[in-house]
């Protein structure tokens, strides 16, 4: 580690919710990027796979955990990832093409990623950074992902096409030097009204290998953010579908008409067994009893 | 009870009383309104969380206040109004009954059509204005509601103090997540998503609660909406004879 990076951690202090961003230093070494030796890469299958074993550039992130570990590789069109994280962290970013000059700014891209270690779900989403708010989603996902919980830590493999398809995405190229940041949930923290972020600066070398094939991607796994969505447009549109018809039938073609709900000292209210007598005659002259109603109805007019 | 006199045309010999009664104690008012609030607060927060944007605040100001309007949710639905009722024995009214059922059968088949309204109906809600008593106070789907209101918070409570703790919000000391998670070893050993079980309880919450709002709207129910806010509503009529006039 000490030969491939640093790790250089800022406070920031933000009053009032109107945060400041304070510059600092940064460490500027960082990956050198490999060939990713594998051109049939699911990133469904449940698996991290076995590809991974083979690449060794890595660095330590202590902004993912203290076992926090981050591998990238390549293959001329995409780029690969690897993260290892903390589990129990509910989200952790990469923020690409930013340093000490220009973190956190409006417009540069951002892959979050949110955990749920109790329910063992995940999801990467492809955004833009909106200064200190929340990072705005992309109207393109072009990040496929999977992750594997296991012993408290979450592994996150991902691939990303070098040509992004939003404005903000970063169009890699080979040969070049990325700079990124590390930021997560645990670097967030607010103490008296002022908000603090500590995040972590890497570059990451991109070199163009001699693979030209473009991967496989699979991606046919359970999505149950997709059947959440399903089932809460099921239920408005059921309880609307519901409301419409009851409104129909009884505000205007057969509006119930209810007697007067003041009743003498008397009154009885029925019991079960009432009821159940009533309901076992419904079966003898349930047509009659109605087409009946409906001639003394017709009458009466 | 508060008893109106009304003229109808024939004042020597009868008159029509206008009867009023305190339908909601002040202490059912504050809680159906604190709970209102409370569900806007869920719906909303919870939404933001679903969707992962925050226009006001951020992630953690979100989920705190999620988690603290779970405790008022819990304390107030789950322990404090439960005590009320118990105290004014009137626990029976949030339980629903064999009868109940059967009132349900019957709605159902006057609904779509195949049953006599005239004579299956099984109208509900009387009022004996000399003993100031309520027959039969509410819906028969209303005593289902808040049974099954009373279920699915409890749900949606532990599933939701286990996903707290789980993102910190909640030590795991807190004798909130200790129970939490002792109830729900089963479903956790079962690999089951518990934040899809926290899901499902929340959209049982926007259906009926839509529902609600769309039924306390309905002219029929005009009087008990008013009833929902001062306590009082209007239940009709009551001819009387009185001595005519000299």
């Amino acid at each position: 580690m000490k030969s491939i990076s640093k790790i250089l951690i800022f406070l920031f202090l933000f009053m009032f919710s109107t945060p400041s961003i304070v510059h600092g230093q940064g460490a500027m070494k960082g990956f050198i990027n490999l060939n990713f030796p594998d051109n049939s890469l699911d990133v469904k299958d449940g698996i991290i796979s076995k590809s991974w074993d083979n690449v060794t550039s890595y660095q330590n992130i202590t902004e993912f955990g203290e076992q926090g570990k981050v591998y990238f590789a390549n293959n001329r069109t995409h780029i690969f990832a690897k993260l290892e994280i903390d589990a129990s962290l509910p989200w952790v970013a990469i923020e690409w093409n930013s340093d000490p000059s220009n973190f956190m700014e409006k417009g540069n891209d951002v892959w979050t990623v949110y955990l749920d270690d109790t329910d063992k779900t995940f999801e990467v989403k492809d955004a833009t950074m909106d200064g200190t708010d929340i990072p705005i989603e992309d109207p393109n996902n072009d990040i496929y992902a999977e992750c594997v919980f296991e012993d408290n830590i979450a592994t996150v493999e991902i691939v990303r096409p070098y040509i992004g398809a939003d404005v903000t995405d970063v169009q890699f190229s080979n040969n070049t030097i990325y700079k990124l940041t590390f930021a997560s949930y645990d670097a967030h923290y607010e103490v008296d009204n002022q908000y603090y972020v500590n995040l972590l600066w890497v570059n990451m070398t991109l070199y163009g290998p001699p693979i030209i094939e473009e991967p496989v991607i699979i991606d046919n796994s359970f999505d149950w953010t997709g059947l959440k969505m399903n089932i809460l447009y099921g239920v408005l549109a059921f309880t609307g579908a519901f409301i419409a018809t009851h409104f129909l039938i009884r505000g205007i073609f057969r509006p119930l008409h209810h007697p007067s709900r003041i009743v003498d000292a008397n009154y009885k209210n029925p019991t079960f067994g009432d009821r159940w007598n009533q309901i076992k005659t419904i079966g003898k002259g349930i047509r009659k009893t109605a087409k009946k109603s409906t001639v003394k109805k017709e009458v009466k007019h | 009870m508060a008893n109106v006199v009304e003229n109808t045309g024939n004042t020597q010999k009868r008159k029509d009383i206008l009867v009023v009664s305190r339908r909601y104690t002040k202490a059912h008012i504050l809680q159906h309104w604190v709970n209102l609030l409370l569900m806007l607060i869920f719906f909303t927060t919870g939404i933001e969380v679903l969707l992962k944007k925050y226009p006001i605040g951020d992630y953690k100001f979100t989920q705190q206040v999620h988690l603290i309007s779970g405790y008022i949710i819990v304390f107030w639905t789950l322990i404090g109004y439960m005590a009320i009722m118990i105290k004014n024995k009137k626990l029976h009214e949030v339980f629903p009954t064999p009868k109940n059922v059967l009132d349900m059968i019957l709605i159902v088949g006057c609904a779509v059509g195949i049953l006599d309204e005239e004579k299956y109906y099984p109208h509900y809600d009387k009022y004996i204005p000399e003993k100031k008593k309520y027959i039969q106070k509410y819906h028969p789907v209303q005593t289902f509601l808040g049974f099954f209101n009373i279920i699915f918070l409890f749900f949606i409570a532990i599933t939701g103090f286990v996903l707290a703790n789980n993102i910190g919000l909640v030590e795991d000391s807190s004798l909130f997540v200790i129970i939490s998670k002792a109830i729900l070893t089963p479903v956790i050993n079962m690999d089951l998503n518990i934040r899809f079980i926290h899901f499902l309880a929340f959209t049982y919450f926007l259906m009926t609660t839509i529902l609600h709002g769309y039924f306390s709207l309905l002219k029929d129910n005009r009087e008990r909406f008013k009833a929902m806010v001062s306590g009082f509503e209007v239940i009709g009529k009551m001819p009387q004879e009185v001595e005519p006039e000299v």
